[in-house]
């Protein structure tokens, strides 16, 4: 089956390390959640898989049977342009855009590396799935609500449509409802063959979605399992969050 | 105090160099808001070029390959700089980038006075063939280079406005000032988006060099310290809009030349250039409170 | 020390009889550039501030000193006392409105005000012994040449004579930099704000440093007066002002061994060169790749953490306990469009409080109010009995609010005793608080040598030096590993008890905040949502929503 495979990842900042010798693997058509609470590395990892930080060990693989070329090998390391070409799209915390740039801008930008005609479908293809974007394409996106701008930013990954998406904290400073009209979509996304990483500290969104999930802490795995095992053992999430340093990787449950 | 016929062929000439100053405020505003470097040695670069040029016509070239040569000369020194050093320096503070391209401004200098040393009693000159046809407007005498200064400077900025709103190239290089890493994540090429911004601003500062040298002078200390002009215009617009760099650089021009017939002074106009970039400087920056201050 | 005593002796004495009259004229230019130099590098290399106008500004001292000695029959050294002090007037108006700018601003200023005062000097160029307030005469027959001091008029003589004002020099920014302005210089050039938060008060210490600059080129230009006899507005040209720079990063902008460098790189070599026959402007060239390559090497940031300590008791005093509050009230902060805080009400008891929540909630927006970074746009912050907001932000570290960042603080070219001191404890204050922290380490050594989470506890030290009323702590542990983070806890829980300050310490280790918090406030979308003793707020169903999201797959 293919998947996007981090292997070992470890990555350092100001001479520490932040994210330590981290496996994970997100399988393809499906939406795998990463827990874990501030601090604990995650949107740091992020940012490693998506070539803006250098990691200090460890790969990053894409693991397509029957794919070959410059696609293959191991992609930690290389330019940001470079693992988006090879199909991995992040989109960082903080909803960053473009803000000088209207909406319409922001998606060209997207495309700037697209064929007319893939920047083009690409373009209908997001606009089909966030309808509310057609009528803002000419404001400037600093202008946008937070919803908004997270549908751009959404927008402006999927339109390459990707094979691997990783979604750093979503749903954060977004009210309820604005957050349940986006978790249709990401669920289309993946049925649709993407491999989604979500990335939340607020679990219960996350787990809604995903099959399987991993908890972050302190810089490496402390929990790696089925998503339901998390969601019916609500004290394995708890213990996670508010005891550090509690040792080793919690054990977990086969439903 | 001078009579408006006395100012009016100040106004042309003014104009005319404010267009040129124009030409260049926009190379530097743009390059700036692609790569965060304030390119100091804009006027070098143009100078090196026109002495190439002039050194090229003295050996028996036709014009036009000389002018050729001073814009493709300027162009490659100042792509080659981008190239080498730009990514080197891509991360740093602006002010550490416009620092490190005065190194290149001394680089250039010395390497001009090398080759072309003053003195020797022969001042040299550029004349392009329009110096030689005009026409009149009323009382004043007007050349075809001055229309072509002014002109340059219009068509520069309205060119440029237009390509970094509308063009798929210019829309990513305001996305690189917004925000360089996110558009790097989105596969934006960044670093061949940057070489096109050198490589534009490097062909403006040849026509640059070109224009001022035939306009003011062809010496070197001239044509590098006359970026400051140019500079003036690009402080004034805070180094952002295209537009406010052509209305101020058409005015840093106009105020300098239309003080040559007054008196009192004349002797003082080199300094218009930094008497109005301090003047709004001053104005627009008010006391800032800090903001998040960790780190 | 000796070898400098040595090294001066052989200079004033022993130069003299070894080189042709040719070398020591150069010399003395050396002398006058080595001054400029000096200048600069306290500027770039101490504060960090890019003047790219040091030699206009050379210009004018020369100027005000030819002026002054062709003018009134005053003795040399006075006349350099002038001529430093009228530059330095001059320099600190050019100065100070400058100073709100950005440093790239600041940059292009200075560089663009060097090309307005050579334009200047050429219409009025120097005077040479004419009337009027411009003292030029226009005539170019029998011009008199520029006097010397009647001890030091020979060259050899007056050679010696700049050296020794070199010298004086030289131990004037010795003196800055071993006292407070070279301490305040050294954390305003790591971070404003944090000097901010120590308590500096950064424009002055700035103004300070332009000031000392433009006194030490005004002397300088006193003395290039002497030593040319004949001053010409050809010889100043704007490129000099880049050339310095050029030649003061490559000698080293910091140490003051570079501003001697720096001025034989500029006027020893191409005197060497002259005298081969070789064009000086092969220098320019190397000057030009030398500013490109310092700048490209340069590094930036503070070094890697050294090895661990060992760990010590606590020192505590007997602590006279006070009741204190802080009182918050309808604090609301907007960016943009983005409420961060809403409508915050809040009073914090003794002790110390934790102020938790997730990601985005508001919480380092609250600290940056209390230090004055951010200013409300509504709302009010009584701190014992004093409204808070109306204080000077830099004033409220004197008042007694301390504060520590996320990312690390100390000053890594200052001793230990002196990064915990920066605020202005006294000695002993100094001494107590490092004890207190627990830090067993030689005051005086360098703060480099220290690991992670001794820098940490320096920090604290600092924090808690003098007498704090309130300390904000922000995320203290961050990066610590466990052992190291129950020791920070245990020290902070200690501080309340031992100064009587109200602690507030935000961070997201609930085991640290438990530890030694008493009360804990929890803060969501900007919300206060709970508050209460800690073990009570971690429980509480409302709070677990508001980190985790709730069952219906959304956010609170």
């Amino acid at each position: 089956m293919s998947a996007l495979r981090l292997a070992g990842l470890t990555v350092e900042r100001g001479g520490r390390a932040v994210v330590r010798d981290v496996s994970i693997e997100v399988p393809a058509g499906q939406v795998t959640a990463l827990l874990g609470p501030n601090g604990a590395g995650k949107s740091t990892l992020v940012l490693a898989v998506g070539g803006v930080l250098r990691a200090a060990a460890g790969s990053v693989l894409l693991d397509d049977g029957d794919l070959t070329g410059d696609l293959a090998g191991d992609l930690a390391g290389r330019r940001p342009e470079r693992i988006r070409r090879a199909g991995i799209a992040i989109v960082p915390e903080g909803r960053r855009l473009l803000p000088e740039l209207t909406v319409a801008d922001n998606l060209r930008v997207a495309s700037y590396a697209l064929s007319r005609e893939q920047a083009r479908s690409g373009r209908e293809r997001v606009l089909e799935l966030f309808p509310q974007l057609a009528s803002r394409l000419g404001a400037r996106a600093r202008t946008l609500s937070g919803g908004e701008q997270q549908m751009v930013v959404l927008a402006q990954a999927l339109i390459w449509q990707p094979r691997y998406l990783l979604i750093d904290e979503l749903s954060l400073g977004l009210a309820p409802v604005v957050v349940g009209r986006l978790l249709p979509v990401i669920r289309a996304v993946a049925r649709s063959g993407t491999g989604v990483l979500l990335i939340e500290q607020f679990a219960a969104v996350a787990l809604s979605l995903a099959s399987s999930a991993s908890i972050m802490e302190g810089g490496q795995i402390r929990f790696s399992g089925p998503a339901s095992a998390l969601r019916d053992n609500p004290d394995l999430l708890h213990s996670a969050y508010l005891l550090r340093g509690t040792g080793g990787p919690l054990c977990y449950y086969e439903t | 105090m001078p009579t408006w016929t006395d100012l009016q062929p100040f106004f042309v000439s003014g104009l005319a160099l404010g267009g040129v100053y124009a030409l260049s405020g926009v190379g530097l505003v743009v390059l700036y808001r692609a790569t965060g470097v304030v390119y100091l040695a804009f006027g070098a670069v143009g100078a090196l070029g026109a002495l190439i040029a002039y050194s090229m016509i003295k050996a028996g070239a036709p014009g036009w390959v000389g002018w050729l040569a001073c814009v493709a000369t300027a162009a490659a020194v100042t792509l080659g700089y981008g190239l080498v050093f730009g990514p080197a320096l891509a991360r740093r503070d602006p002010l550490v980038k416009a620092v490190a391209t005065l190194g290149l401004t001394l680089i250039l200098f010395g390497a001009m006075d090398l080759l072309w040393t003053t003195g020797g009693g022969q001042s040299r000159a550029i004349t392009l063939p329009a110096d030689n046809s005009g026409f009149t407007i009323g009382q004043v005498q007007v050349n075809w280079t001055q229309v072509i200064g002014l002109g340059a400077g219009v068509v520069i900025a309205a060119g440029t406005a237009c390509f970094l709103r509308y063009t798929k190239l210019g829309t990513a290089m305001r996305a690189i000032a917004n925000d360089r890493e996110i558009t790097a994540t989105l596969g934006v090429p960044v670093r061949r988006v940057e070489a096109a911004a050198w490589l534009g601003c490097g062909i403006l500062a040849g026509v640059a060099g070109l224009l001022l040298a035939d306009l003011v002078a062809l010496d070197a200390t001239t044509l590098t310290f006359l970026v400051i002009s140019s500079l003036s215009a690009a402080l004034i617009a805070r180094l952002r809009s295209v537009a406010l760099t052509f209305a101020a650089a058409l005015l840093v021009g106009l105020v300098h030349d239309l003080l040559t017939p007054v008196q009192a002074l004349s002797n003082y106009r080199d300094m218009t250039p930094f008497a109005l970039a301090a003047m709004a400087l001053l104005v627009t920056s008010r006391h800032r409170v800090m903001s998040a201050g960790e780190g | 020390m000796v070898q400098v005593a040595a090294l001066l002796l052989f200079t004033l004495f022993g130069l003299p009889e070894l080189l042709s009259l040719y070398y020591i004229d150069t010399l003395t230019q050396a002398a006058v550039y080595s001054m400029v130099a000096l200048g600069l590098g306290v500027l770039v290399g101490r504060v960090g501030l890019y003047s790219l106008g040091q030699a206009a500004v050379l210009a004018i001292g020369a100027w005000v000193a030819a002026r002054l000695l062709f003018a009134t029959s005053l003795p040399f050294p006075v006349v350099l006392l002038g001529a430093g002090v009228i530059t330095m007037l001059l320099g600190t108006v050019i100065g100070l409105p400058a100073l709100r700018m950005r440093g790239l601003y600041l940059a292009l200023i200075t560089l663009m005000m060097a090309g307005a005062i050579t334009v200047v000097l050429a219409t009025i160029n120097f005077p040479n012994g004419g009337g009027g307030f411009l003292g030029y005469n226009g005539s170019t027959v029998h011009i008199p040449s520029i006097r010397r001091p009647s001890i030091a008029s020979a060259d050899t003589a007056y050679f010696r004579y700049s050296v020794l004002v070199a010298m004086i020099m030289f131990g004037l920014v010795l003196a800055h930099i071993r006292t407070r302005p070279g301490r305040a210089w050294a954390a305003i050039r790591q971070s404003e704000p944090a000097a901010l938060a120590a308590g500096i008060n950064t424009t002055l210490y700035k103004l300070w440093a332009f000031a000392l600059a433009s006194f030490i080129t005004g002397v300088a230009g006193g003395v290039l007066a002497g030593a040319s006899r004949y001053l010409y507005s050809i010889d100043f040209q704007p490129q000099d002002s880049i050339t310095l720079l050029g030649v003061v990063l490559m000698g080293g902008a910091y140490s003051l061994w570079g501003a001697v460098v720096a001025a034989l790189l500029l006027e020893l070599l191409p005197a060497i060169l002259h005298s081969w026959g070789v064009s000086a402007d092969w220098l320019t060239i190397l000057f030009g790749l030398g500013v490109v390559q310092v700048l490209t090497n340069a590094p930036k940031g503070p070094g890697r953490p050294g090895a661990k300590g060992p760990r010590t008791a606590l020192a505590l005093a007997v602590p006279a306990w006070r009741a204190v509050m802080i009182e918050v009230t309808g604090l609301t902060v907007r960016f943009g469009g983005v409420t961060s805080l809403d409508g915050m009400s809040l009073i914090f008891e003794q002790g110390t409080c934790g102020l938790i929540g997730p990601n985005g909630a508001g919480k380092t927006t609250f600290f940056n109010v209390l230090s004055g970074f951010v200013r409300p746009a509504a709302g009010n912050i009584r701190a014992f009995g004093t409204d808070l907001l109306a204080m000077v932000h830099y004033r409220r570290a004197r008042w007694g609010l301390r504060r520590t960042f996320q990312t690390e603080q100390t000053i890594e070219e200052l001793s230990v005793a002196e990064n915990v001191g920066l605020g202005g404890a006294s000695r002993q204050e100094v001494l107590d608080a490092i004890a207190f922290a627990g830090l067993d380490c030689d005051p005086g050594s360098p703060v480099r040598v220290l690991g992670a989470g001794q820098r940490r506890l320096v920090e604290l030290a600092r924090a808690v030096a003098g007498q704090p009323k309130l300390v904000l702590l922000d995320e203290p542990a961050a990066g610590l590993p466990d052992q190291e983070t129950a020791h920070l806890g245990e020290v902070i829980g200690q501080i309340p008890v031992r100064t009587g300050a109200l602690v507030i310490l935000v961070d997201h280790d609930m085991s640290l905040v438990s530890a030694c918090c008493q009360t804990t406030a929890v803060l969501d979308f900007g919300k206060l949502i709970a508050s209460g003793p800690t073990a009570a707020v971690l429980r509480d169903e409302g709070v677990m929503r508001a980190y985790l999201g709730t069952s219906d797959g959304a956010a609170p």
